[in-house]
Formats: C-alpha cells, structure tokens, sequence
C-alpha cells in the first residue's frame, strides 16, 4: 500500500491546496494521510475568503502524534503554510520524521506566489530557504518567481536559470527540481502562447555527475485556474514514485494529464458560465473578467469529473527539449 | 450534471472515519463534496491514544458563513449533510446555520437535508449528554429529509428498548410521529440473534427491513461509509427511501466490509476481531460499480 501525508491548506469549498491534491493520489491508490494548515471556507481567487491557520501548538502534536501512532510514509507533500512560523514547526517536525523514516521522500512545494507577486509574508521566503538547507527535500517545484526568491536573484538567461537550478541541488541537497512555470523568454524562445516547464535531477549520491537541463513547451495555462500548481506538484509525487524517479517521463504524463484536466475545467465552466448568465455573457468572460466572485465558481478545477484523466502511464503528449550547455 | 453535497462531519489526518469515511465514497459517485470540519482530530478512539483539537461554533459559523457569500446554499447544493459534532455548542451552530436554508422549504426543494445523529453506540453515549437534546430539538423542526441512526440512537430517541419486531415497528412510528422525518434508517438491528437493516418511509407509511449478513468483526466508519452511500442512492431515487435503495446499499455496504476482512485476515493470518480503518482507497472499484442488490426484503 503506499501512503502519503499531504501537508497543505483546506478549503470547505474549492480545489486547491489538499483539496485539489488528495482525491487524485487516493484514486490513483494512496492511502492520503492530511494535515490541513489552514481551514478557510474558499480560497483567495473569490476576493473573500474566510476562516483561519492552524495554532502552532496544535500543528507540533500532530506531527508528533503520527509519529507516535507509528505512521510512517512513502512519500510526504508539503504545500501551503500560511506563515514562516508554521513553516519552521513543519521543518523540525519533518526532519524528526525523516531521522525515524530515512527512505520517505520528500516534495516540497515552496508556495510563496506567482509572477512577480508574492502572496505568502516576506518572511515565509527566508522560512522556506532555512527549511530546504536542512536538505530535506528531494523534489521542488517552485514556479519562476520561487525560483527567483530561493535564489534571491531574478532570472532573465538560460546561464542565471542554469545557475539557479545548480544552486538548488548543490545547497539544497535536491534530486529533482521541476520549474513548473518559465517564462519562454528566459531561454531565447520567442513561441507566443507557450510556456516551459524546465526539468533537472541530479542525485546526492552521484553529485559530481553534470545535471541534465530539459524543456518542456506546453501550451500557456490559462492564469484563472487555481489550484494547478497544487494538482501538479501531487501527480508528480505519484508519476516520480510509479515510474521510480524518471523525471522527464514522470513530468511529462503530469503535463499530459494536466492539459486534459484543464481542457476539461474551460469547456465545462464556459458551458455552465453561459447557462447561468446567458449566451451573450461570453463577452464578459473575453473581456477578461475572471477571477471575480461571480465567474470564479464555474472555473474551479474539474477535479472530480477529470478522474479518468489521473492514471494515464503513456510516454506523454510533450517532447522534452535538451537545453545543452 | 454537477451534484453538490456540503458535508459537515469530523476531520481526522489518520484513518476513514467521518468526512474520510464519507468523502471519498461520494466523490467515486461523482460528487462534488464541500466539506466543513466539525474537529481537527489526529485519529479516531479506536486507536486507542486519541488527540487532536474539536473545532468550536464559531469556527464552523465562520466557514459556513463564507459560504454563504460566495453563493446561495439553497440553490448550489443538491444535498446537505451532517453528523458527528463533538459538542452541544456546535451542533447548535450547524443548525443555526442551517436553518435559514431550510426555513421557507418547499419539500422538493431546496438541497436534501441528511442528519446521522451521531450520539453513541453499543449503550453508550460519546458525545456530551447536552448535545441528545440539541438533535431531539432540531429533528423536531421537520426540516429534515432523512436520518440514519443506529440501534442506541433510535432506542434513545425514543425512549425504547428493541427486544421484538413489535419494539421495532412501535418505535418507528412513534420516531416518526415525533420528528416527521419522513425516511429513515436503522443500519442493523439485533433480533434473535440475527442483524438485519431496517427502514421507513413515510411515502408508503411501511416499515421494511433486510438481512444484515453478519461479520464477525467491528469496522470503525462503517457507520459513515453506509451514510455516504445511503445519501448517494436515495437522492438518485428522488429523494424517496424504497426497499430497493436500501437493499442496493446494505448489498454494497457488505461487499467492501468482506473485502476489508477478507484482506486484514490475508495479512494477519487469522480472523481480525477489529478493523480500525476500512481501507477505502483499495475499494475504490467497489464504490464504482454498480450491483443488483438482491436481497430478501419483508414487512412490518
């Protein structure tokens, strides 16, 4: 049997954090074990949200409880944590739990923002990089602006992006690192409507080898989805354990899984965007009036009614491109 | 089409009991499950060591009322459900909250309203005495839909002792003339040593029941697993209980419980007296499939 804990936010209505990850690994067959770190009744796309993080006090007992009721885990995710504080809880409660568990492997998520905005504290980036120095973590999936405040440098080129990704194996001690958004421009390629999902692994045991750096182009994911990331980064968990670490094929079928999942998330919430507000309301939704209140309910992600989507074990529908150097 | 259930049980990080014993099974059956969580709990008792934290009322008042703001309750839900509050002062929340959505209904509108009135098992109680009175109170509002307790709950509600069929039958017209909940089950009733499920409904003002093969074993959850299921199969019989929506989850319920046994006995190499968790996940098929449900069904 293969078990997970998921450390991540939880929404009563909505898919992301927990909610957007823990139903495709339990129907991919993982027995998910949650640990929410906040409880809010929506996530933050609506304007609105409501509710409140868990207490630190709270959040040690139950990472120490686990422990004490002898879970143990194949794989941990971690994703959203609210606040640097809980993410110093999560890093000495997780090295406790590797020091019991050597062979768990860890994905951490360093959720922190997207494109040049950063939606967690400041303090949570130094958090997160304090966290990672302990060399917990074997996968990383941050986007490009996560890559640019755990390196602390922006990246414009093909060498700063080379130079970061070395700097994420080397002081983070990290397999795999999967930059799950990259702007096309970083690596020379003007394609429009394109975006990369860059791929590196180079194992703590064979570090002296050069690390490979790969490319997917994919089509541009639309920036109303919320929850993609956190979709993502839990199929990868299942893809890298069920294909034994082979990262290029484990990110493409997430890619190809992912393409599907949100083909399937447009056309329904067009459709039901339009039986709700009329046909002629369609203008509204190209004028790009998303992420409101009103329109963001019809575009959560179609997690449940995307099932048959989660176990595709094909080659993938994405060629990956050898950045050489 | 889209089926929204809000689902307002017990979280646990460990094990399926609660919203882990009910989520997963709905969402197999296509649901889309809003969940509001009436505890943060490590586990559940049955592991013996028990921690975690009880949310209070305010913490579910304020995840029910940001709801609330992103859309009406009454038109986005199919159904609501509710069980496991680990105090008076929650329940009492829930059902205020509730309430409003409930106030102006027109039966056959309005998101079904399901209450697993969660109060103990076995003769004893494990919620504080208070909250018995916070459900006798609310089901009396007849706002209710459908309601599943066990054997304890239905004897405690009221106020009988099952030893006969006639206990039975008495006691489910007298449930009925108090709480006018209009279908109800029982997941097993003892009589002469055999188990059997029973239910009502007031569409046809009879009382059925069916034979409960027996397993030689506790599951914790099972009570929640067949909640899920049940809620599942009356909605898609429009909101109506007949013999056949419970012969098909009482069928169900005792094919994931034999796998479960089936598979703790391959792993222990002898009959297991207790299963702490069903394991839902590996289940998964059983939840998918449909199956004929063939069941003797009789009267009362």
């Amino acid at each position: 049997m293969k078990s997970l804990l998921s450390v991540q936010s939880h929404v009563a209505h909505g898919y992301v954090g927990g909610r957007a990850a823990t139903f495709p690994l339990q129907y991919l067959g993982w027995d998910v074990d949650n640990i929410n770190t906040v409880n809010f009744s929506n996530h933050t796309g609506y304007g609105h949200f409501q509710g409140s993080a868990i207490p630190e006090p709270e959040l040690i007992k139950l990472f120490q409880g686990l422990n004490q009721i002898g879970c143990s885990y194949d794989v941990v995710v971690l994703g959203y944590i609210p606040s640097a504080e809980l993410i110093d809880v999560v890093a000495s409660e997780v090295a406790a739990l590797k020091k019991s568990n050597p062979s768990t492997r860890y994905v951490c998520d360093t959720v922190m923002g997207d494109q040049g905005h950063l939606y967690v504290n400041n303090s949570c980036v130094d958090a997160y990089r304090k966290l990672l120095s302990t060399k917990i973590a074997d996968v990383i999936t941050p986007n490009q602006f996560e890559l640019e405040l755990l390196y602390g440098k922006p990246i414009d080129s093909e060498k700063l992006l080379r130079d970061a990704i070395a700097y994420m194996h080397d002081t983070y001690g990290v397999d795999h690192v999967v930059i799950s958004s990259l702007d096309a421009s970083v690596l020379n390629l003007q394609e429009l409507q394109l975006i990369c999902c860059a791929v590196s692994s180079r194992f703590k045991e064979r570090s002296q080898e050069q690390s490979q750096l790969q490319v997917f182009l994919v089509p541009e994911i639309k920036s109303y989805f919320t929850g993609v990331g956190d979709l993502f980064t839990a199929l990868l968990a299942d893809k890298l354990f069920t294909n034994n670490g082979n990262l290029v094929l484990a990110v493409n079928q997430v890619l190809t899984i992912m393409s599907n999942v949100l083909k399937l998330t447009h056309q329904l919430g067009i459709k039901e965007f339009t039986q709700h507000y009329g046909e002629d309301s369609c203008e509204r939704l190209a004028e790009g009036r998303m992420n409101d209140g009103e329109s963001m309910r019809f575009f959560e992600l179609r997690i449940i009614q995307a099932r048959e989507f989660y176990d595709y074990s094909g080659a993938g529908e994405f060629s990956a491109i050898e950045i050489s150097n | 089409m889209h089926r929204n259930l809000l689902s307002i049980l017990s979280h646990v990080c460990h094990g399926y009991v609660g919203n882990r014993a009910c989520v997963f099974p709905l969402q197999c059956c296509g649901w889309d499950v809003d969940t509001v969580h009436t505890t943060n709990y490590l586990n559940h008792p049955g592991h013996g060591t028990f921690q975690g934290e009880k949310n209070d009322g305010r913490t579910i008042s304020t995840i029910i009322e940001g709801l609330k703001k992103l859309f009406d309750l009454r038109e986005y839900y199919n159904v609501v459900l509710v069980g496991y509050c680990p105090s008076a002062e929650v329940m009492t929340a829930v059902y205020e909250e509730l309430e409003p959505i409930y106030k102006t209904k027109d039966r056959k509108e309005g998101p079904v309203f399901v209450v697993d009135p969660v109060l103990g098992d076995n003769g004893r109680l494990y919620v504080p005495e208070e909250v018995v009175q916070v459900h006798i109170d609310f089901l009396k509002r007849g706002l209710v839909d459908l309601t599943t307790p066990n054997q304890f709950e239905m004897e405690l509600l009221t106020d009988t002792k099952f030893l006969s069929w006639n206990d039975v039958k008495s006691a489910c017209y007298k449930f009925y003339d108090t709480y006018k909940v209009p279908d109800f089950v029982i997941l097993s009733v003892l009589i002469d040593e055999q188990m059997y499920s029973v239910g009502f409904s007031a569409s046809t003002e009879t009382v059925f029941y069916v034979p409960i093969q027996e397993i030689r074993c506790r599951f914790s959850g099972c009570g929640d697993i067949f909640t899920a299921l049940l809620t599942n199969e009356f909605y898609s019989n429009g909101r109506v209980l007949s013999p056949q929506v419970l012969t098909l989850v009482v069928d169900k319920l005792h094919r994931i419980l034999l796998t479960s046994f089936r598979e703790e006995r391959a792993r222990l190499g002898r009959d297991p007296d207790v299963i702490h968790d069903i394991n839902l996940v590996r289940l998964r098929d059983l939840f998918e499939r449909s199956f004929g449900g063939d069941l003797e069904v009789k009267y009362l």
